[in-house]
């Protein structure tokens, strides 16, 4: 008896750390366990369509900027570490790198020039912004509360990171 | 000491005062003026000239990762402008973090003279570190203009024009002049998209 009532919490501990680990991450239900919903689908409100390429760099810098699983410790960082509170724009140059600025983050030296940026033909900057009304930011709203990323959309990285 | 020198210690910034230097009056964050590092000046760029490298001098000013953003205000009283002293105000506290982010100052709190302000001022705690997407968006201004430097004292000056049917423009500041460096398109404003550096045949 005294197995079984250990075990139980362990499972939970357990189950309940993976699901940290996991983060947003969920699988389908099973189908017993899925919510009538009319398919196919009514008529449209709104309809939007995401270029597989651009999810996948929004994917790549959002797992950056609030990790799965991102802890927050204070009440203010619990509102900040939730992903619908930012939008996202994705910006692709016109003709290669305007990568001016943007290894902001990564300078371990106040010395010297910064390197030039190398030239890359795959690349999406993809900007994310604290939505304006979220946080309840009042009279002081925050500054920077979001980043920039580089993305390299043939190697699939962060080659670059701004405020 | 050489042991000192050797392990890599830093000469600890200065601190600021919560609740004398900068506080917070409900949502507000209010911050002290006028500031005793900056000399007041009737041509306000010589008091934006003064900025940096008394920020810089800061406790975790310039520690990139683990640095803090201060934010402070710019304002006129008397036919002279101020600087007031920064906040390190974030989220809760300062802290590691890829979020830097201190708070928009609302008003500042000088007892000696009608503050007008002018403008806002904030440090990025890395070098190399321009205006930001997120420093130019329109959701960001509090304030008519935005002045923001990183660690190599590299001195930008936003003007976003905030409900003109009209460009914002960012400006750098080299020796004592603002060269043009970009334009925000009006369509762009909103999300603070800073174009690529204008042409030095603009």
């Amino acid at each position: 008896m005294m197995r079984r009532l250990l075990a139980l919490p362990l499972l939970l501990i357990v189950a309940g750390g993976c699901q940290a680990l996991l983060g947003t991450f969920q699988r389908r239900p099973a189908r017993e366990q899925l919510v009538p919903i009319p398919f196919p689908f009514p008529p449209a409100h709104r309809r939007v369509e995401v270029n597989g390429v651009w999810l996948r760099a929004i994917n790549l810098a959002m797992d950056d900027f609030l990790p799965p699983g991102k802890e927050a410790k204070t009440p203010a960082d619990a509102c900040l570490f939730v992903r619908e509170n930012y939008d996202v724009v994705v910006v692709e140059p016109d003709d290669g790198p305007a990568a001016e600025g943007l290894d902001a983050g990564t300078g371990e030296s106040d010395a010297g020039d910064p390197p030039s940026p190398a030239p890359l033909k795959h690349l999406l900057y993809v900007i994310v912004l604290l939505r304006a009304d979220a946080c309840q930011q009042g009279d002081s709203p925050l500054m920077d509360a979001g980043a920039t990323y580089a993305i390299d959309t043939e190697q699939w990285r962060i080659v670059g990171w701004s405020l | 000491m050489i042991a000192l020198a050797l392990s890599g210690c830093a000469i600890p910034g200065k601190a600021l005062r919560s609740g004398i230097d900068f506080g917070e009056d409900g949502p507000r964050v209010w911050v002290a003026g006028p500031w005793e590092a900056i000399v007041p000046a009737t041509d306000v760029d010589d008091v934006v000239d003064q900025l940096c490298p008394a920020v810089m001098a800061l406790e975790h000013a310039r520690e990139h990762d683990d640095g803090w953003e201060y934010c402070g205000l710019l304002y006129t009283g008397g036919g002279m402008t101020y600087a007031s002293a920064p906040s390190p105000l974030s989220r809760d506290k300062p802290g590691p973090s890829g979020i830097k982010s201190c708070r928009i100052p609302a008003m500042v709190r000088d007892p000696q003279h009608d503050a007008q302000v002018l403008s806002d001022y904030h440090s990025h705690p890395w070098p190399d570190s321009p205006l930001s997407a997120n420093d130019a968006a329109l959701r960001s201004q509090r304030w008519s203009i935005r002045i923001q430097f990183d660690t190599r004292c590299h001195v930008y000056k936003l003007v976003p024009h905030v409900g003109e049917p009209v460009p914002g423009e960012v400006y750098e500041r080299v020796g004592k002049t603002w060269r043009p460096t970009s334009i925000i398109r009006v369509e762009d404003k909103p999300a603070g998209l800073v174009q690529p550096p204008l042409s030095d045949g603009r």
